[in-house]
């Protein structure tokens, strides 16, 4: 897939995204993450909820909530320093390079407007094209991602769970990006729906060539998709590898616990593993 | 029901029985206004023989002590009302809009800056800030209309700021950022339609406020002298109130049915514009 010898999309480099708490405290949510996705790569991210998963994701897109900082590292993209974009480059960045399917996506749909506008007003953002071209460039999406092109026109509340899943699919497709990061992508539809959509994003993926960094505090949705792992716990990376060695070889207590908390319907029936206590608070400094 | 968004909104507004009635009677008094070269009436200027006449066949509503038709001059006297309620009240609901918005989406320093003009604007008596304004700089139409404008909009502003600072943590967005639109499209495209609602109600109702506010300057005689307005009309017949009680009357009567009717309508509309029902 590489065109050139540097196989690396996308790099980063001992990442620290900490927020600022109204108390004067600082939260290290992402502290000190390193790590690489190579292009044609499916890199799993997983871990429990306020791991930093999300605030990780959301650093990566240049969408830091208010209090938030970047206190240390770097990220290269294809050899830009993204930490140093200006607003522009950014906005160009977005989209371009890099796209998101949101987690929450039932609501990253705007309720005033209808579906297609809102996808062709997306791309005409990126490409300066007539209204025309850009609406044909959304069909053509459309198609890819399973949905009757009938429902360009409707409304995002006309749409259930598993279509409006399908548009925020086809939206992160519209200018194609090297790399997409799917923030769970699959929350709050049903298990057949999660199935097929996981299907459908992985298959689009490997046909259109791209990358992708999913987000899921899911195991067996990483296993059936990614082929590389990156387990983070209290804002550090865990473990990290290849899907089958980590799993084969779990050598963090952490990777261990979460592997035995996923019930296996094979085996013999036996209780599943919680780790005693409860996530580190991490505004506070650890020691240790 | 299988409604689109639209269909929904007017089916909601039409069992508002007040609510259409007052749409009705507003539209009404529209068409008065614009259509008033057209419409069979007396020039409500031409003086005649018969001064403090009663209603009558001939004259509907009387004349007044000049003898001048009074219909004729209460129909010329909703174009000045509507042009001074609508007007003011859109210029107040698009300076809130934009104030406010800003306001609530950026927040930080320009919020707080934002916050406290409105603020300053919030605590003015209204009335005699009209009174300084239109003495100073004169009674033309427009100053009136510019001055209520700017007496009105910090409310409007306050419900936008509001609307903003909710609508800003919403994912969509979060998603329109993320997808590389500027925080100027997100505010205006994203942000304000869906949080206008609110606005646009209290908007419709400070259309009455406003042609009220302008009926009591014109009243106290610091109304356009060039306009015939309800207000001047009223004022005019104050000094022969004992005798010719029609003159004050019927623009009196005009004044109540068209701000009860706007009131109404405004009512109804923030039922039907309520977020919780725009949902589904």
């Amino acid at each position: 897939m590489a065109k050139d010898g540097n196989n690396t999309l996308l790099e980063v480099h001992d990442l620290r995204m900490h927020y600022r708490l109204a108390s004067g405290a600082v939260l290290k949510a992402v502290d000190g993450v390193t790590f690489s996705i190579k292009r044609g790569d499916k890199l799993g991210l997983i871990g429990e909820s306020g791991c930093g998963k999300t605030s990780l994701a959301m650093t990566l897109m240049g969408l830091l909530p208010e209090n938030a900082f970047i206190a240390e590292g770097r990220i290269f993209f294809e050899d830009d320093d993204v930490l140093s974009f200006s607003p522009g480059q950014w906005r160009e960045f977005r989209w371009e390079k890099v796209s998101m399917v949101f987690q929450s996506a039932m609501n990253a749909l705007d309720p005033v407007y209808r579906v297609g506008k809102q996808l062709t007003d997306v791309y005409r953002l990126h490409r300066k094209c007539s209204k025309e071209e850009a609406m044909k460039h959304v069909e053509s999406l459309f198609h890819l991602t399973g949905l009757p092109v009938s429902r360009l026109s409707s409304y995002p509340h006309e749409l259930s769970g598993g279509m409006k899943q399908r548009v925020i699919i086809a939206m992160s497709l519209l200018c194609n990006p090297s790399l997409i990061i799917a923030d769970e992508p699959t929350t709050g539809l049903d298990v057949i729906i999660q199935e097929q959509i996981m299907r459908e994003i992985v298959s689009l993926i490997d046909q259109l060539e791209l990358s992708m960094l999913l987000v899921s505090h899911d195991v067996s949705v990483v296993t059936e998709t990614c082929n590389r792992i990156l387990v983070m716990y209290g804002g550090k990376v865990a473990e990290s590898g290849d899907i089958v060695d980590v799993f084969n070889n779990p050598s963090h207590p952490y990777t261990m616990g979460l592997l035995e908390a996923f019930p296996n319907i094979h085996g013999p029936v036996k209780g599943l593993v919680a780790l005693p206590g409860s996530p580190p608070n991490l505004a506070l400094d650890l020691v240790g | 029901m299988n409604l689109t968004r639209k269909g929904r909104f007017i089916h909601e507004l039409a069992k508002q029985r007040m609510a259409m009635t007052g749409f009705f009677v507003v539209c009404l008094f529209f068409l008065i206004a614009v259509f008033l070269q057209v419409l069979p009436v007396p020039d409500p200027f031409a003086l005649s023989l018969h001064p403090f006449h009663l209603p009558s066949g001939e004259h509907w509503m009387g004349t007044d002590n000049l003898g001048r038709d009074l219909f004729s001059r209460v129909l010329w006297g909703t174009r000045a009302s509507l042009l001074v309620g609508v007007l003011s009240a859109g210029l107040s609901g698009v300076t809130g809009i934009i104030i406010g918005g800003i306001a609530g989406y950026y927040g930080g320093w320009v919020d707080d800056l934002l916050s406290r003009i409105t603020d300053v604007f919030l605590v003015m008596p209204i009335f005699f800030l009209l009174i300084l304004i239109v003495s100073l700089f004169g009674s033309h139409i427009f100053f009136v209309i510019f001055s209520i404008g700017l007496v009105t909009w910090p409310r409007n502003a306050r419900i936008m700021r509001a609307q903003a600072l909710a609508l800003k943590k919403r994912a969509y967005v979060t998603a329109a950022i993320g997808s590389g639109a500027s925080s100027f499209r997100v505010l205006f495209l994203h942000v304000v339609p869906n949080g206008v609602s609110p606005v646009i109600a209290y908007t419709v109702i400070l259309i009455g406020q406003a042609v009220l506010v302008e009926a009591g300057l014109s009243f106290l005689g610091l109304g356009d002298p060039n306009v015939i307005s309800w207000g001047q009309l009223i004022r005019s017949g104050q000094q022969s109130f004992a005798s010719a009680w029609w003159i004050s009357f019927f623009p009196g009567l005009m004044l109540l049915v068209m701000v009860s009717a706007v009131n109404f309508f405004g009512d109804g509309l923030s039922v039907v514009l309520n977020p919780r029902m725009m949902r589904r």
